[in-house]
C-alpha cells in the first residue's frame, strides 16, 4: 500500500435519481476490487497500490458510460509515497483530539490524585501518592521483575495445558454428540462453582508448589475455550459440509478443511478471554501461598503496610494483562490474513 | 456415448412424493438443462447423483458404473459460490485435489495452470472476499472442474448474479465449456439461461417431480452471446412456456 486517492465522479444526468443510480453503480465497483475505501457526501476515497489505484479510476468513468451517462467528468486527487512515507487514509482520518481528551482526562486524574496525598485529604500511607507509587514501582522493580516471572511462568503453563484441554474437549463433544448431550451440562455447571472456592482445597491437595495454581488456571481457562470452539464447529456452513462431502471427503477433512478453519474466529475471542482469567488465576492462587509471584508479593507487602508498593504491583498486574491481550490480537490478526477487522 | 445414466429415480420426505420415476441420459461433452420451478425437486436430484443421498427406487450408473449413494465422482457446484473465506483462490480452487490425496505445492500448481484459461489470472493469493461475484463463480467453477473433469452438476449457478453480471459470465462460459468439455448437468429455473447454455433441456414438472419433456437445442456451439435474441431463440421460449403453463 503507497498511495490513495479520492475520486468524485460527475456523470451527465436528467436528475438526481439517475445522478444517484450511476454514481451508486460506480461506487459498487469501488466495493468490489477489496480495496479499503472510504465513501463520502462528496467523493470516494481508496488506498492501496499506485498502479492498480490508477487503473480502477480508469476504469470508474467507463462504468459510468456503461450505466447511462453520456459524458462523464471526475475530480481526482493523488497522494503517493515511497514506502513508510505514505500516511494511511486510517491515521489521516483518526481523530487526534480524541486522543488528546482520554489523555488529558487520565492527566487530571492523577493531578487529582496527587493533590489529594499531597494536600494530606486521606491519610498519606492508606493512599500514597501516584508519585511514591512511581518511585516505590523503580526501586522494587528487580524484585518485581523476578515474582512477575514466577506468576507468568505459572499463567502460561495453567494457559497451555487449559487451552489444550479445551481444545481437545470440544474436539471430541464435536464428534460424538451422545457426549455433547451428556457432558456439556456438566461443563457448563463446573463454571458455577467459582474456581476462588477451590482453591485452598487445591492448596490442601498439591501443597504449595507450582501444581495446583496450574491446575486452578487449567479450571477457569479450558472453559472459554470448549464453549467457543464448539460455537465455532456448530456454526460451519451445511452446504459447504455437504460440498466436501460430495469432494469424497470424510469426517477427518471435513474438519481440517471446515470445521478447524471456521471456528479460528472463536477460538481467538475465547483466547482473549482465557489470558486474562489466567493472569488473575495465577495472582488469587499465589496469595492462598507460594514461594514466589506476584501475588505472594502482594500478601507480602500486605502484611507491611507498604501500600505504595502494593498500588505498584496491581499496576504492573493490569499491565500484563493487557499486554498479553494486545499479543492474542496481533497473533490473531497474524493468523487470519483474510479477517479485515 | 452415454456418460451418466439416471434410472427410474424415485424419493420421498415424510410420505410426500417428490421425484417419481426420474430418468435422463448425459452424453460426453454435452450440456443437458433441468428446467423447473423452484421446490420442484430438482436439488433432491443433484444430492441423489451427487451421492449425498439415497433414492428411494432407481439407480445412478457412471460409464456402465453405479455409483448410486457413492458421493466423490461427480463435481457438484451451488448457487452459492461456498469459497472458503479463509483460504486463498488458490487453495480454494485446489481443495478438490487436496481431498484426493495430491500433495499441497503439486495441487496449488496444477490449479495455477488453469488460472488463464478460466480467466482468474492474478487472483490467485486473493481471499474470496476480495472478488467480485462473477470471479467468485468462476473461482467455484474452476474447483468443480479440478474435482472432476468427467460430469458437473450446477445447480443454479448463476442464479445470485445481477443481469449485466450474468450476461457477461454466460458469455464466458459459452467460450470456456468449448475448451474444456465439460459434461454438464445443469438446473435452472431461467429459461432464456437454458436455452443459450443447453443442448438438451429436460423439462421437470408437477407434484411428484417428473420429466415431461425434452428439446433438443440445435443451434451450433459456440453460440454467439446474440443468440438470445434471435428469432429460432424466441421459438423455443415458446415451445417451453407453451409446455409449463399447459400443465
Amino acid at each position: 500500500m503507497n498511495a490513495s486517492v479520492a475520486i468524485q465522479t460527475l456523470p451527465e444526468a436528467k436528475n438526481d435519481e439517475e445522478l444517484i443510480r450511476i454514481v451508486d453503480q460506480v461506487i459498487d465497483y469501488i466495493k468490489s476490487t477489496g480495496l479499503n475505501y472510504y465513501v463520502g457526501p462528496f467523493e470516494t476515497a481508496i488506498e492501496g497500490d499506485y498502479d492498480e489505484l490508477m487503473d480502477i479510476v480508469k476504469e470508474c468513468q467507463h462504468i459510468a458510460i456503461r450505466a447511462g451517462a453520456p459524458s462523464v467528468a471526475a475530480y481526482i486527487k493523488v497522494t503517493y509515497g515511497r514506502k513508510g512515507r505514505y500516511l494511511p487514509l486510517k491515521r489521516k482520518s483518526q481523530s487526534i483530539t480524541s486522543k488528546l481528551w482520554s489523555c488529558s482526562a487520565v492527566f487530571g486524574l492523577l493531578i487529582l490524585w496527587q493533590g489529594i496525598s499531597s494536600f494530606g485529604l486521606v491519610d498519606r500511607f492508606l493512599l500514597p501518592s501516584p508519585i511514591s507509587v512511581g518511585r516505590a514501582f523503580v526501586t522494587e522493580f528487580p524484585v518485581l521483575a523476578v515474582n512477575a516471572g514466577v506468576t507468568l511462568a505459572e499463567a502460561f503453563t495453567g494457559l497451555f495445558l487449559g487451552v489444550a484441554t479445551g481444545f481437545v474437549i470440544a474436539v471430541i463433544m464435536d464428534h460424538f454428540e451422545g457426549l455433547y448431550r451428556a457432558f456439556y451440562p456438566l461443563v457448563v455447571l463446573t463454571q458455577t462453582v467459582p474456581t476462588v472456592a477451590i482453591a485452598p482445597l487445591l492448596v490442601l491437595w498439591f501443597g504449595y508448589g507450582m501444581a495446583p495454581k496450574v491446575i486452578l488456571i487449567v479450571l477457569t481457562t479450558f472453559f472459554p475455550i470448549t464453549v467457543g470452539m464448539l460455537t465455532g464447529f456448530k456454526s460451519v456452513n451445511p452446504d459447504a459440509v455437504n460440498l466436501l462431502k460430495s469432494m469424497g471427503a470424510g469426517r477427518v477433512k471435513i474438519f481440517r478443511y471446515i470445521k478447524l478453519p471456521g471456528a479460528m474466529g472463536q477460538f481467538f475471542a475465547s483466547l482473549r478471554i482465557s489470558v486474562s482469567y489466567a493472569v488473575v488465576g495465577a495472582v488469587i492462587s499465589e496469595w492462598l501461598g507460594g514461594f514466589g509471584g506476584l501475588g505472594v508479593y502482594m500478601t507480602r507487602v500486605k502484611k507491611s503496610f507498604s501500600f505504595d508498593k502494593m498500588f505498584a504491583v496491581i499496576f504492573l498486574i493490569s499491565a500484563i494483562s493487557l499486554l498479553l491481550m494486545k499479543g492474542v490480537d496481533m497473533l490473531s490478526k497474524k493468523c487470519m490474513p483474510w479477517d479485515k477487522q | 456415448m452415454t456418460h451418466l445414466k439416471v434410472e427410474g429415480i424415485t424419493k420421498s420426505f415424510d410420505e410426500k412424493a417428490v421425484l417419481k420415476g426420474v430418468s435422463l441420459e448425459l452424453k460426453e461433452g454435452e450440456l443437458v438443462s433441468l428446467l423447473g420451478v423452484s421446490g420442484g425437486g430438482k436439488t433432491t436430484l443433484f444430492h441423489i447423483i451427487a451421492g449425498l443421498s439415497l433414492p428411494d427406487e432407481g439407480h445412478v450408473y457412471l460409464n456402465g458404473e453405479e455409483i448410486t449413494g457413492k458421493p466423490g465422482s461427480v463435481s457438484y457446484m451451488l448457487q452459492k459460490d461456498l469459497l472458503l473465506p479463509y483460504r486463498t483462490i488458490v487453495d480454494n480452487v485446489a481443495l478438490p485435489l487436496l481431498i484426493k490425496g495430491m500433495k499441497k505445492t503439486e495441487a496449488r500448481k496444477m490449479a495455477g495452470e488453469y488460472f488463464k484459461l478460466f480467466g482468474l489470472e492474478g487472483t490467485e493469493k486473493q481471499y474470496p472476499s476480495q472478488l467480485s461475484g462473477g470471479m467468485r463463480q468462476r473461482a467455484a467453477l474452476l474447483r468443480t472442474y479440478l474435482f472432476s473433469n468427467r460430469i458437473a452438476l450446477l445447480d443454479e449457478p448463476f442464479s445470485a448474479l445481477d443481469m449485466m453480471t450474468k450476461r457477461g459470465v454466460h458469455e464466458w462460459y459459452l467460450k470456456v465449456m468449448d475448451d474444456i468439455h465439460l459434461s454438464t448437468l445443469f438446473i435452472t429455473h431461467d429459461i432464456d439461461e437454458a436455452i443459450l447454455l443447453s443442448d438438451r433441456i429436460c423439462l421437470l414438472t408437477g407434484s411428484p417431480g417428473r420429466i415431461t419433456k425434452e428439446i433438443v437445442i440445435k443451434e451450433p456451439k459456440p453460440r454467439d452471446k446474440d443468440f438470445n435474441i434471435s428469432k429460432e431463440f424466441m421459438e423455443y421460449k415458446r415451445e417451453i412456456l407453451k409446455h409449463l403453463e399447459g400443465i
